[in-house]
C-alpha cells in the first residue's frame, strides 16, 4: 500500500512540473508573438471662436484634422506602448508626457518623452494618435516625425513640418509653408497660395490650383496641374520632376536646367541647348506661368 | 513460669485493639474477585482476524489522511489564486490605461541587412588608396548622398525599434535602402 502512495505522489510531482514547465513555455511562445497595448487617451473640447492657431507637435505620431461646422475643436489623444512584458508597456507608457493647454488666442497640443532621474529609456514601441475635429478656418501648425498625417477641408493658414511622414491633403485652401523630409506627401485639391520644401520626399500634387511654390532636393515630384493655377516655381535638385497636363499650352513655360534629363513635348522654343545646360520657354500669353529651374535629375512636361 | 505467662495474658488483653481499614478489605475483594476472570481469561481460546479485516481498517485510516491532505492542496490553491489574483489586479489597475493586445507580425520588424553598408565600406577603403576617382566631384557628391541615406536608414531603424507596427516605415525604410544601392552602384560605375 505504501508503495502505491509512494508512486502516485511521485506522479502527481512529475505531472505538477510537466504542467508548470508545459504553461510556462506556451505563455513563452504565446509572449513571443504577442504585444500588450498600453494605452491612456486624452480628450480636451475647447470653443473655437478664441482659437487662431492649434499647434501640434508630435513625435512617431498618427494624426488626422477633420474639419467640420461646429464652433469647436474636439481632441482626442491616444499615447500608447507595444511591449511583450505588459508591466513594461505600462511603465514605458508613463514615460510618454503630452501637453493640451490653451495659451492666449493659441492652442497647444504635444506629445513627448521625459525620462526622470534614473529611468532607462524606454524599450517599448511608443505611438501617438491624433483626432482632431475642428472648423475649417482654425490655422493649423504641426510638426510631426515617422508617422502619418491627414488633414481634409481646411482653409486657412497651413503650416506643416513632417519627417519621415506619410501626409495626405485633401481640399486644403489658403495660404500653406510646407517642410518635409523622406517620406512622402499627396496633396489633392488644393488652391491658394502655396509653398512646398522637399528633402527625399516623393510629392505628388493633383489638381493643383492658385500660386504654388516648389523647392525639391532629392526624390519624385509629380504635379497635375488644374485650369485654376496661376503661377508654378519649381526649384529642383537632383529630383526627378514630371508635369503632367490635359494640355500643356495652357500655360507659359520658363525653363533653366543644368545636366538635367529633360523630356518637353514639341513646341519649346531654345534659348540654349547644350549637353549640360538646356533653356527652353514658351509663351502665348497665358494667365498662369510655369517657371521650372532643375539641376541634375530629370524633367519632363506631358 | 505460670505466672509469667499469667501476666503476659493480662497485658496483651489490655493493648488497643484495631482493625484494618475498609480500603483494604475492599482490595482484598477486589483481588479476589480478579483471579477467576484471569484464570478464565487465560483459558479462553485464542483467534487471529481475517487478512481482509486489516485491509479494511488500513483503507479507512488511508483515506481519511487523503482527505486531510485535500483539504490542505485545497488550502494551498486558494492562497496561491489569491496572491496571483491580487497580483494581477494590481497589475492591471493602473489608473487611466488600458490594455489590449497585438499579434507581432514579423515581417514588420527592421532586419539588419548591412550588405550595402559593407560594399560602401570597401569602396571608401578602396578611395583612401586610389584618390584619383574619389577626389572627383561627381564621386564626393554621390558619396555624400549615400551617407546622408544611411544617416536616414539609421534614424528609421531606431524609430521602428524592436517592435514595430507600422508598415509605413518599413516602406520607406526599404525606399531608402534602394535609392542607398543605386547611388552605391553609380560610384562603383565611376571607379
Amino acid at each position: 500500500m505504501k508503495l502505491y502512495n509512494n508512486i502516485f505522489r511521485k506522479l502527481t510531482v512529475l505531472v505538477l512540473l510537466f504542467y508548470w514547465v508545459a504553461v510556462n513555455g506556451f505563455q513563452s511562445v504565446y509572449s513571443q508573438s504577442i504585444l500588450q497595448v498600453a494605452t491612456k487617451s486624452i480628450e480636451k473640447t475647447v470653443t473655437a471662436r478664441t482659437i487662431r492657431t492649434l499647434y501640434i507637435n508630435a513625435e512617431k505620431a498618427d494624426i488626422e484634422l477633420i474639419s467640420w461646422d461646429k464652433a469647436e475643436i474636439t481632441v482626442l489623444m491616444e499615447l500608447s506602448a507595444r511591449h511583450p512584458d505588459k508591466r513594461t508597456a505600462a511603465s514605458d507608457l508613463g514615460k510618454i508626457q503630452y501637453v493640451a493647454e490653451r495659451s492666449g488666442k493659441d492652442y497647444f497640443l504635444r506629445n513627448y518623452i521625459l525620462l526622470r532621474e534614473g529611468e532607462s529609456k524606454p524599450s517599448s514601441n511608443l505611438k501617438a494618435r491624433y483626432t482632431i475635429h475642428l472648423p475649417s478656418n482654425c490655422s493649423v501648425d504641426l510638426k510631426n516625425t515617422f508617422g502619418t498625417i491627414q488633414m481634409k477641408g481646411l482653409t486657412n493658414n497651413l503650416k506643416l513640418s513632417a519627417d519621415f511622414c506619410t501626409t495626405s491633403l485633401v481640399n486644403i485652401k489658403g495660404k500653406g509653408l510646407l517642410e518635409t523630409t523622406f517620406g512622402e506627401l499627396k496633396a489633392i485639391e488644393i488652391s491658394g497660395t502655396f509653398s512646398f520644401t522637399s528633402d527625399h520626399t516623393n510629392l505628388q500634387l493633383e489638381n493643383i490650383a492658385g500660386a504654388i511654390r516648389m523647392s525639391t532636393l532629392y526624390g519624385n515630384v509629380e504635379i497635375v496641374p488644374s485650369a485654376g493655377l496661376t503661377s508654378l516655381s519649381i526649384q529642383s535638385k537632383k529630383a526627378v520632376v514630371t508635369m503632367i497636363t490635359k494640355n500643356w499650352q495652357h500655360f507659359d513655360y520658363d525653363i533653366n536646367s543644368a545636366y538635367t534629363t529633360m523630356k518637353l513635348p514639341n513646341g519649346f522654343k531654345w534659348k540654349r541647348n547644350t549637353p549640360d545646360f538646356k533653356d527652353a520657354f514658351f509663351s502665348r500669353n497665358q494667365l498662369a506661368n510655369v517657371q521650372i529651374s532643375t539641376e541634375f535629375g530629370n524633367l519632363t512636361i506631358k | 513460669m505460670e505466672k509469667n505467662i499469667n501476666i503476659l495474658k493480662e497485658i496483651i488483653a489490655k493493648l488497643p485493639s484495631s482493625g484494618p481499614s475498609d480500603f483494604v478489605w475492599t482490595e482484598i475483594d477486589r483481588k479476589l474477585n480478579e483471579f477467576p476472570l484471569k484464570n478464565a481469561l487465560g483459558q479462553l481460546p485464542e483467534f487471529e482476524p481475517d487478512s481482509f479485516v486489516w485491509e479494511s481498517i488500513e483503507n479507512k485510516a488511508s483515506r481519511s489522511k487523503w482527505k486531510n491532505t485535500n483539504w490542505w492542496f485545497a488550502a494551498a490553491v486558494l492562497l496561491v489564486a489569491g496572491i496571483g489574483g491580487l497580483w494581477i489586479s494590481r497589475e492591471n489597475s493602473a489608473p487611466g490605461i488600458a490594455f489590449s493586445q497585438e499579434l507581432i507580425d514579423k515581417r514588420l520588424q527592421p532586419q539588419n541587412e548591412q550588405i550595402t553598408d559593407e560594399q560602401y565600406a570597401k569602396l571608401k577603403a578602396y578611395c583612401e588608396a586610389e584618390t584619383m576617382v574619389c577626389s572627383n566631384q561627381n564621386f564626393r557628391r554621390l558619396q555624400h548622398e549615400y551617407e546622408t541615406l544611411q544617416t536616414a536608414a539609421e534614424q528609421l531603424q531606431q524609430a521602428m525599434g524592436e517592435y514595430n507596427t507600422e508598415p509605413e516605415l518599413v516602406r520607406q525604410f526599404s525606399v531608402v535602402e534602394r535609392e542607398k544601392a543605386e547611388v552605391l552602384n553609380e560610384m562603383a560605375k565611376m571607379i
